[in-house]
Parts: structure tokens; sequence; C-alpha cells
């Protein structure tokens, strides 16, 4: 326990409210959170994360700005381009709100390595913008007990999801498998919505702080839907299986094939 | 009566003599409970505290107001509650 006063000053504004007190704020600083991609959602999700007090915030990317980017990586500049995002946003993360940790890992997540590189946190957000990536931190997610809370953009619709080990469903119990390369396009071919990035990444970091803070969320075996051209909020019941190669009776690798690039759905 | 705590705010208006006061006794609530004392020089906090309080979770009770030259002591009493 123990908020100091300027603490108790910066987060004033959620302090105040009914269901939100010392008790939550101080769950939120003792959590340790991975993000991983920091992108169009990574954005979003880590600014969040970083303003509502998460203590500490490890940003996973190993890509480097692009000037094409700029439409909604709100963390970069035209001078950011061709340096590398997690280093950069966890600078300005921590400019933000320096009582918290934020650091950066630039290795590349591959199935082989993504259940040693996420252990150990209370919660994982996924701005992953590829499929192979996706299925690794679902699958170490899944293995690891490690909440997940999963985002993707294409074109003007999102989609959100909050996956609790042992209590909801998981991705993979959604999509079992990946779709073959080529059948979703890239986002180069589909362009994305910038403000549907920044609407799904603080859906994704709601979720995420009101679980660590230890409140209720509404995205548990819920596939949230937002389409931009209509802005209609669907909600579509999901259920967990018992056959599910992840987070079922028996866990069975199933690496994703492919290039992280043959196949990029905003993240 | 045995006052627990006090907590000196002169100086602070609405809210934030809401929040400090509110974060203190949550403290007290989870650490047994008690008496708060609460030192303010901003007139309408006597009447936002006790008003705000009762939207919490936890039922906290004003037992005295106090006007003491330019200041008040709002006394608060913290029950106890399981973390």
């Amino acid at each position: 326990m123990g908020l100091s006063l300027d603490e108790i000053k910066r987060y004033s504004r959620q302090l105040v409210l009914p269901d939100f007190g010392s008790r939550e704020q101080n769950r939120l600083k003792n959590a340790k959170v991975a993000v991983t991609g920091a992108g169009g959602l990574g954005c979003p999700v880590s600014t969040n994360l970083t303003l509502a007090g998460v203590g500490e915030i490890v940003l996973f990317d190993m890509d480097e700005v692009d000037l094409t980017n700029l439409n909604r990586q709100f963390l970069y500049t035209p001078a950011d381009v061709g340096k590398k995002k997690a280093e950069l946003a966890a600078k300005r993360l921590s400019d933000l709100n320096p009582e918290i940790n934020v650091s950066a890992v630039t290795e590349m997540i591959t199935y082989d390595n993504a259940f040693d590189l996420l252990k150990g946190f209370d919660a994982v957000v996924d701005g992953t913008d590829n499929f192979p990536v996706r299925y690794a931190v679902n699958d170490a997610c899944a293995v690891n007990k490690v909440p997940l809370f999963h985002g993707a953009v294409l074109m003007f619709e999102g989609r959100a999801i909050s996956i609790i080990p042992g209590e909801t469903a998981c991705f993979r119990c959604i999509f079992p498998e990946a779709p073959p390369a080529g059948m979703v396009p890239t986002c180069r071919e589909a362009g994305v919505f910038g403000s549907m990035t920044a609407l799904i990444g603080s859906i994704q970091a709601s979720e995420a702080t009101r679980y660590l803070a230890g409140m209720d969320i509404g995205l548990k075996n819920t596939l949230l839907v937002i389409n931009a051209d209509t802005m209609d909020f669907q909600k579509i019941n999901i259920h967990k299986r018992e056959d599910c190669t992840a987070c079922g009776r028996e866990f069975i690798p199933k690496p994703v094939g492919g290039t992280v690039c043959a196949d990029r759905i905003e993240g | 009566m045995e006052i627990t705590e006090v907590l000196d705010i002169k100086g602070e208006v609405c809210p934030n003599t809401f929040v400090y006061t509110k974060i203190k006794l949550e403290d007290l609530a989870y650490s047994g409970g008690g008496i708060l004392k609460v030192i303010i020089d901003h007139p309408p906090a006597c009447e936002n505290i006790p008003r705000s309080l009762k939207g919490e979770k936890i039922n906290y009770e004003l037992l005295e107001v106090n006007k003491i030259g330019n200041t008040y002591e709002l006394l608060i009493k913290a029950p106890s509650v399981e973390d």
C-alpha cells in the first residue's frame, strides 16, 4: 500500500471514481505488462497503460518507424523515420509518466521464443500485425497462464477480445488455424483507418487496466467487432473449446508458417 | 474520541480535498479501521467531502464538523474492511 502525494494528485481524476481507489491504483502500480507491437494498436495501448499508472511496461517491437506509420502511430514523428519504434516509444512513455518503468525489447517474437519472452507478466496486450506472431503470443499466454488482451484492425473494421486462461476461450478457440497466406489482404492492399486503431487500442487498454485493478471486464468470451462505416458495435458470444490445441485438454504446439510480412493485419 | 490519523490538507480545493480524504480513509479501512481527522480551509469541501463519500462502496460515517477560526475539522469514521 501507499501512494505518494504526487501519485494521488496525478491519478486523482481516476481515484475519484466510485469503484476505483487506492487499492485499485496500487494493483496497477504493482503490475507488469507486456505490449506486443508498438504500432497502430501498441501506441494507444501503451499510452493508456502508462497514463493509468501501470508500474512496469515492456514494449516488444523489432520494427523501425516508416513514414507510412504516421497516419496512426502517434508516438512517432517524421524525424523518427528509420529508428527503432520500441526504444522511441519507451522513452516517450517514460517522459509522459516518470513514476513508472517502461522498457523496450527489439528482438523478434517467434514461436520458439514467445513462451520464454512472455513469461512472468500479469498481462499481455497484443497489437501484433501478423498471424505467425499473433498465434505465438496466444499459445504462449495459454501455456504460461497469462491473461491476453487481443486486438486487430484492418480497413475500417476492428476487433477485440479478452482472454483469461482457464476461464475463457482463447484466440485459437475462435480461429483454430490461421488463414492461408494471401487470403487476408495486407495492410498495403487494404489500408488502415487510423481512428480505428486508436479506438480498438483504447478498448484493449480499458479491459487490461480494469482487469489488473481487479474490476469486472466486458469482453470475456466475447468478440467485439466494430465497423466505422456504420459505427456498429457487435458483440459475438464465443466458447472455450476442449479440443483447442492451445488452451484445451492437451497443448499441441502449432507454429503458424509464413513470413511475418506476408499477411500483415494491422497491429 | 480517539483520532487514528490526521490529514492536513489546508490549501487544497475540490476535488483534491475529496481525493486525499478518500485515499486516506481507504488505507485506514483496509488496515483495521479508525477515525480520520481532516483539516481543510476550503469551505465548500465541508459539504462536498461527506456527499461524495456517500457514493463509495465502503460505508464511512461523518461524526463531526468543527469550525476553528478559518479552518474546518471533519471527523470521519472508517470501518474495518477486508482487502
